[in-house]
C-alpha cells in the first residue's frame, strides 16, 4: 500500500509528536519570563487595556460585507442591483481566498423546478422558503454564472451545455471556475474591496452592530470598520478536525477559523448547527498533500466496489449492508466507513484504502484524474497497484450564528448571517446555490435594515478597543514556562479528529470535554507569541485563531453531547436513532461563569 | 539539510538577510512543509498558502533561484535556498504582495460584452463551442495567477514592459471566449505581445501543464498578425 506513515504507523490519535515540539521550543524559541501573567483563562482573554493608548484607525462605509467568496459574491451582487456600495473585507489576498479563490473545478447547480434546493433537514422552514421565493434568480441556472464571467466549457459535440447533473429536481455544469466571480464583482464601481484584512469580532453599541474590528495583516495595523449593516459570508471552518503537516484534515481552506463566529460568541451571541458537518473520503499521502483540493483524490459511494479496509476486505459489499442505500445515501455510507474503522480496521492512518483503477479513474472528475498522476508521476508510485489510503475528511462544518426569518442575528441588530444557524442545517454546510440565494436575500435585508436606521445619537468606541486591547495583549505579553499557538491548536486538532467524526462515540465526547477544560484553563494562559512584532506575524495570527478553534470546538463538542440521538451526519453509537424532541437548531451561549449553555430553537 | 531562507521584516530590517536552518529531511517532503517545521518548531516565519494543491497559487515563491509552488516542490536532500518570488514587492519574508497584478488580472478577465448574455443565446448559439475551443479554455482556466512565468520570464527581463506571460494568458483566454465581444487581440499587442521571447521558460515553469502558453500567444499572434498588428522589421 502506498503510505508514506507506514514506517511510523502514525495513528489517528497523532498526527504530531507533540511533546517532542514543545522540548525544542523550550529549548531554543522560548521568550523571557516576565512580571505579568494572566491567572485565568478569562484574563488571558481579554486583559486589561495596555497603558500605552493602542491607535487604529476607523473606516466607515454603509454596508460591510465580511468575506469574499461565493456567498458574499452574491451579496454584492443583490447591492449592485439597488445601487447600493458595500465595502468587502478579505482576510486573504482578494481573489485567492477561502474556497472561491481556489480557482478550481466547481459543479454548480440549480432547481430546474425552482423549488428551494437540497433536503430540509435541520433548516428552518420559513426562511427556507421565503428565500427561494425571493430569489431574483430562480431557477438559477446557467446563465446567471455565464453573466458573471463563467465560460461553460463542459459542451456537448453540437456546443450546447453539457449537464453534469440532469434529473427532474436538480441539473449542474462542472468545470465552473468561481475566480472570474471575483473579476467580474471587483471590476464594479460599487464595490470597495480591503484584503488582507483579519475580521476579529464585531463591533457593538447598545445592541446594535455598528461594524467591525480587526487588523490589517500587512502591517498589523489595527481597523475599525464603522457600518449601518453588515453582512457575514465568511464559510465554516473545518480547521479543528485533526492535523497532518498542513492543515486539518478538510480540503477547506485554512483561512477558514470561525474568527467572527466566535467573536459574535464571546460578545454573548448564539452560535447553531456546530454539531454539524459533511463529510467524504479523501487520500492521505503524500502528506504535504494529504486531502488537499486539487492534489489529492478520494471515493464516495460510488466506488463501493473497490474500497478495501486493511484486510484487503471490499468490506461496503457485505451482505449486512443494503448495496442500494449505500450508493444512494451518502450519510448511511460514512456511517458504514466510520463504523468499520472503528471496529479496527482501518489502515495505520485510520483510513480504508482505494486503489486509482481503470474503473475508478473512469469515474472521476478531471481535477482528480490530474491529481491522480501527479501523485504518480512525482512520488514514483503506481496507485492501482498500491492503493491510496483514504481518511474521513470533513470538507464542511456549521457553527453559525442563531439567526430571525431576515437572517439577521438575534442579538445583534443590524448583522446578517448569510450561513445562519438552521440555513444549512443538518447538511453540515453550504452548497453553492444556497450560497448564491442567501448571499443575496442576506443583502436584501441589510439594505431594507439600513435605509431604516435612524443615525446614531453618539458612538462609543470602547467595545472596539476592548477588541484591540485583547488582540495587542496576545501580540506583546511574555510568559514564564510558554506554549507556542500551533502547540495549543495541534492539541484542539487532534481532540477535535477524535471526537467530531461521523461516528462519535461518548468516550471520545467526555475525554474531549475533559483536555478541551484543561487546555482552556492550564495552556491558554502560557500561550505566547515567540515573535512580538507587527507585520504579517504568522504566530500572532496562529494564536488568534487558535483561540476561536478552541471555542469552535467546545461549542461542536457540547452541541453533540446534549442531543441523547444521532442527527443528520453525525451517529452516536449509544443514541443510535434521532429523537423527535430534538428536531431543532441549538443555540449555544456564554453564561457569566463561562458556561455553555443552550436555547432550542424550532425550525 | 540545510535549508537557507531569505528574511525580511520592512518595519524591522535594514535589508533582507539570510537564516540558516537545519531541517530532517524525508521522502515526498514538500517545501511547505519544510517551512512549517521551521515555523513550529524553530521559530516564526512568515509565509501564506491556503489549499495546499496547486489552485490558490499563494505559496509561490523562489526556490533554488526557480519559481514554484511551495506545496507542489520536493526537496532533495541537499542544501536549498528559498527566497520570496521576485519580482514584486515583500510584505514579510516570503510573503510577497502581488495584488496590481492580480487587479490588472482581474479586469484583463472581466468579460467585455455589450449585453448580458440571455438563455436562448447560451443554447442557440452554439457553433462557435467546438470541441477544440471548449477544451482549450478548460484547460487554459487552470491559470492560478502565481505569477511564476511573470516572475521567470526572461522577455520581461529584457524589456520590462512586455506585461508578461500571465497578461498574454488571460487575453487569449478572452479572445477564445465565444462570448466575449472585446479586442483582446489589440490589446495583446498594446502589451507587449511581440516582445515575448517565445523561449517557453513559462510553459516550463507552470505547475499547471494544462496550460499552454507558447500556444496562446502563437494564436494571439496569428490574429495580430491577420490584421496588421505586427511591427515591421
Amino acid at each position: 500500500m502506498f503510505n508514506e506513515f507506514g514506517n511510523q504507523g502514525i495513528s489517528r490519535r497523532s498526527f504530531v509528536a507533540t511533546s517532542g515540539i514543545a522540548s525544542a521550543l523550550a529549548a531554543v524559541g522560548a521568550t523571557e519570563a516576565s512580571a505579568e501573567e494572566p491567572s485565568s483563562t478569562s484574563e488571558a482573554q481579554s486583559a486589561p487595556a495596555t497603558s500605552a493608548k493602542v491607535s487604529y484607525t476607523v473606516f466607515d462605509a454603509d454596508i460591510v460585507v465580511i468575506g469574499a467568496g461565493m456567498t458574499a459574491m452574491s451579496a454584492v451582487d443583490e447591492a449592485i442591483h439597488e445601487g447600493q456600495s458595500v465595502l468587502v473585507i478579505d482576510k486573504a489576498p482578494f481573489g485567492f481566498g477561502g474556497a472561491t479563490g481556489m480557482n478550481w473545478d466547481v459543479v454548480y447547480t440549480w432547481t430546474p423546478t425552482g423549488d428551494p434546493s437540497g433536503t430540509p433537514n435541520g433548516c428552518i422552514t420559513e426562511l427556507r422558503e421565503t428565500v427561494n421565493e425571493e430569489d431574483r434568480y430562480r431557477p438559477n441556472d446557467y446563465t446567471v454564472i455565464a453573466n458573471w464571467g463563467e465560460v461553460l466549457s463542459d459542451r456537448n459535440d453540437d456546443g450546447s451545455v453539457h449537464f453534469k447533473i440532469d434529473y427532474p429536481t436538480a441539473q449542474g455544469v462542472e468545470w465552473g471556475f468561481p475566480r472570474h466571480w471575483l473579476d467580474h464583482f471587483s471590476q464594479n464601481d460599487y464595490v470597495t474591496v480591503h484584503d488582507y484584512t483579519m475580521i476579529t469580532d464585531i463591533f457593538v453599541n447598545d445592541g446594535k452592530c455598528v461594524g467591525c474590528v480587526g487588523i490589517y495583516l500587512p502591517t498589523g495595523e489595527y481597523r475599525v470598520y464603522r457600518s449601518r449593516a453588515t453582512v457575514l459570508a465568511t464559510g465554516g471552518s473545518t480547521q479543528m478536525y485533526g492535523y497532518v503537516t498542513l492543515s486539518s484534515i478538510s480540503n477547506q481552506s485554512t483561512d477558514n477559523t470561525g474568527d467572527v463566529d466566535m467573536g459574535i460568541f464571546r460578545h454573548g451571541g448564539r452560535i447553531g448547527d456546530a454539531e454539524h458537518g459533511a463529510y467524504d473520503m479523501m487520500g492521505v499521502a503524500p502528506s504535504c498533500w494529504a486531502v488537499s483540493e486539487g492534489a489529492m483524490f478520494g471515493g464516495d459511494s460510488m466506488d463501493i466496489d473497490f474500497m478495501y479496509d486493511k484486510d484487503g476486505v471490499a468490506f461496503c459489499l457485505d451482505d449486512q449492508y443494503d448495496r442500494e442505500t449505500m450508493v444512494n445515501n451518502r450519510q448511511y455510507f460514512n456511517q458504514v466507513v466510520a463504523k468499520h474503522i472503528q471496529d479496527g480496521y482501518g489502515g495505520p492512518n485510520g483510513g480504508i484504502f482505494l486503489p486509482a483503477n481503470e474503473e475508478i479513474r473512469g469515474q472521476m472528475r478531471y481535477m482528480y484524474k490530474r491529481a491522480v498522476n501527479r501523485i504518480e508521476s512525482q512520488c514514483g508510485i503506481d496507485l492501482a497497484e498500491n492503493p491510496m489510503e483514504c481518511l474521513i475528511e470533513m470538507y464542511e462544518h456549521g457553527g453559525t450564528p442563531v439567526v430571525d426569518n431576515e437572517l439577521m442575528s438575534t442579538e445583534f441588530a443590524g448583522l446578517f448571517c448569510a450561513r445562519g444557524a438552521g440555513v444549512a442545517g443538518c447538511n453540515g454546510g453550504s452548497t453553492n446555490i444556497r450560497e448564491r440565494q442567501y448571499g443575496q436575500y442576506a443583502m436584501k435585508r441589510a439594505i431594507a435594515y439600513a435605509n431604516a436606521l435612524e443615525p446614531l445619537a453618539q458612538i462609543d468606541f470602547s467595545d472596539a478597543e476592548r477588541e484591540i486591547d485583547r488582540l495587542e495583549n496576545l501580540r506583546i505579553r511574555e510568559v514564564a514556562d510558554s506554549l507556542r499557538p500551533l502547540e495549543i491548536q495541534r492539541k484542539i486538532q487532534d481532540l477535535g479528529y477524535r471526537c467530531l467524526n461521523v461516528v462519535r462515540p461518548l468516550e471520545e465526547l467526555e475525554e474531549a470535554r475533559a483536555e478541551l477544560k484543561r487546555i482552556a484553563d492550564e495552556d491558554l494562559s502560557r500561550m505566547c507569541l515567540a515573535d512580538h512584532s507587527s507585520a504579517y506575524n504568522r504566530d500572532w495570527k496562529d494564536a488568534i485563531e487558535t483561540i476561536n478553534l478552541l471555542d469552535l470546538t467546545r461549542i461542536s463538542i457540547e452541541a453533540t453531547y446534549v442531543r441523547p440521538e444521532s442527527r443528520g451526519n453525525f451517529l452516536r453509537p449509544e443514541y443510535p436513532e434521532p429523537n423527535p424532541e430534538w428536531d431543532c437548531v441549538l443555540g449555544f451561549y456564554q453564561d457569566e461563569d463561562g458556561s455553555l449553555t443552550f436555547d432550542k430553537i424550532s425550525l | 539539510m540545510q535549508i537557507t531562507v531569505e528574511r525580511f521584516n520592512p518595519a524591522e530590517d535594514a535589508a533582507p538577510h539570510q537564516s540558516t536552518y537545519e531541517v530532517p529531511w524525508r521522502e515526498n517532503f514538500s517545501v511547505l512543509e519544510c517551512l512549517m517545521y521551521i515555523h513550529e518548531n524553530i521559530e516564526p516565519l512568515s509565509f501564506d498558502y491556503t489549499c495546499r494543491g496547486g489552485l490558490c497559487g499563494r505559496c509561490t515563491m523562489t526556490v533554488d533561484g526557480e519559481p514554484v509552488f511551495g506545496c507542489f516542490a520536493f526537496l532533495d536532500d541537499s542544501p536549498h535556498t528559498i527566497q520570496p518570488l521576485q519580482g514584486f514587492p515583500v510584505i514579510r519574508d516570503l510573503v510577497v504582495d502581488k495584488r496590481r497584478a492580480q487587479q490588472e488580472l482581474a479586469k484583463t478577465y472581466s468579460r467585455v460584452r455589450a449585453f448580458p448574455l440571455t438563455k436562448e443565446e447560451i443554447d442557440t448559439q452554439t457553433e462557435a463551442f467546438t470541441p477544440e475551443i471548449a477544451e482549450r479554455l478548460h484547460m487554459t482556466e487552470y491559470c492560478c495567477r502565481c505569477q511564476a512565468c511573470t516572475s521567470g520570464c526572461p522577455g520581461k527581463a529584457i524589456t520590462p514592459t512586455y506585461a508578461g506571460p500571465a497578461k498574454m494568458v488571460a487575453l487569449a483566454f478572452r479572445h477564445l471566449d465565444p462570448y466575449d465581444q472585446g479586442d483582446r487581440v489589440l490589446e495583446a499587442v498594446q502589451n507587449g505581445l511581440w516582445d515575448c521571447l517565445m523561449c517557453g521558460k513559462c510553459d516550463e515553469i507552470c505547475q499547471n501543464h494544462e496550460i499552454k502558453h507558447v500556444e496562446l500567444i502563437q494564436i494571439l499572434r496569428d490574429a495580430a498578425e491577420e490584421r496588421g498588428l505586427k511591427p515591421s522589421a
